[in-house]
């Protein structure tokens, strides 16, 4: 963990060094040029399936991402969210109380813009998501993989900053060994996630 | 010093409360039945918990009867908490799931009528097939 942590701000910062180079050279490729904090809704409209069964929608859910690399309108970066959510029903998942979920991945993006004010900003993701599940003197841990299909509105409200909304929905594959007939409901795990927060990027609008 | 050792000893006794601990690799579906008087036993209560010092030595599942041990080679104890909890539908039917316990494999199923309740056992890896144990039927 900590290795990635380094990793990362050693990335981070040649990234920013590299875009002050280029930013005269090249104005179409830039670097850590865009960053996005909401807070929403999770686990909204679950598919069937064990984890939606079992599990309240989540609020807050906290959602961070950053843009590492943008050429022209596209930019890959990382992101990472985090919720909460009570268990409802203990029927399939077991008695527990709630489910902590933290999820970082990666996100390739594209925005389009629609006003002179305003852009939408479609991008799809890489979830990889770690539960951690607690109570009744119990703990479960249990992870996923995910992709994740998102549509951001962003509206200029500053020079580099924009108000956003945002809709995803998340297509996750649980990391479960169980038998096959059930193995759908089991590890099929889908929802719909919605989120207001604010994103700074330069150059866009 | 005193506020200390108090504080040492406060720690030490939060962390000695044990835990039951499971990964979300595995999971295990249980099904089966419970007739009571030849019929199905409507909407009892169904517990799953595991057990972490009994020894299976067949995939027999039975009722454990605390008072004579020696009917069940495996006396039990020491029992953790319930993992998962659900109600006979009106088919008398059981069906549930319970996540790998990473200290034990060995679980035993309680099954409550009003304040009456039964033990049967025990779910272990000779009745675990693909992830998949089915009780059979359960004469409560």
């Amino acid at each position: 963990m900590q290795k990635a942590i380094l990793l990362l701000f050693a990335l981070i910062g040649f990234a920013g060094k590299a875009q002050t180079e280029n930013s005269k050279s090249n104005q179409n490729i830039s670097f850590v040029n865009t960053f996005q904090f909401t807070i929403g809704f999770s686990n909204l409209s679950p598919n069937k399936s064990m984890m939606g069964d079992a599990h309240e929608e989540a609020f807050p859910s906290i959602t961070a991402r950053l843009g590492i690399f943008s050429y022209n309108r596209f930019t890959i970066g990382i992101h990472a969210a985090l919720h909460r959510m009570s268990v409802k029903n203990n029927k399939y998942f077991g008695e527990f109380e709630k489910t902590t979920v933290f999820t970082p991945g990666f996100y390739l993006s594209y925005y389009q813009p629609i006003t002179s004010e305003s852009l939408f900003e479609p991008y799809i993701s890489y979830d990889n998501s770690d539960y951690t599940t607690k109570g009744y003197e119990k703990e479960l841990n249990s992870k996923s993989d995910g992709l994740g299909l998102g549509l951001d509105y962003q509206h200029k409200i500053g020079s580099k900053a924009y108000v956003t909304f945002g809709l995803k929905y998340s297509i996750n594959k649980m990391r479960t060994n169980t038998h096959p007939d059930w193995e759908k409901y089991i590890n099929n795990y889908n929802f719909l996630s919605a989120k207001v927060g604010f994103t700074f990027s330069k150059d866009r609008l | 010093m005193k506020k200390i050792l108090l504080f040492i000893f406060t720690v030490l006794l939060l962390t000695a409360c044990r835990d039951d601990y499971y990964e979300g690799d595995e999971r295990i579906i249980i099904e089966g039945k419970v007739l009571y008087n030849n019929l199905p036993l409507t909407n009892a209560e169904v517990r799953v918990y595991p057990v972490y010092n009994a020894t299976p030595n067949s995939g027999i599942i039975s009722e454990i009867n605390y008072n004579n041990p020696e009917n069940n080679a495996n006396y039990y104890s020491d029992n953790g908490n319930t993992i998962s909890k659900t109600y006979t539908n009106n088919s008398g039917i059981i069906s549930l799931s319970i996540p790998r316990n990473i200290n034990t494999s060995v679980y035993a199923i309680k099954i409550s009528r009003g304040y009456d309740s039964k033990v049967y056992g025990y779910i272990s890896h000779y009745n675990t097939i693909n992830y998949y144990v089915n009780l059979g039927t359960l004469n409560y």
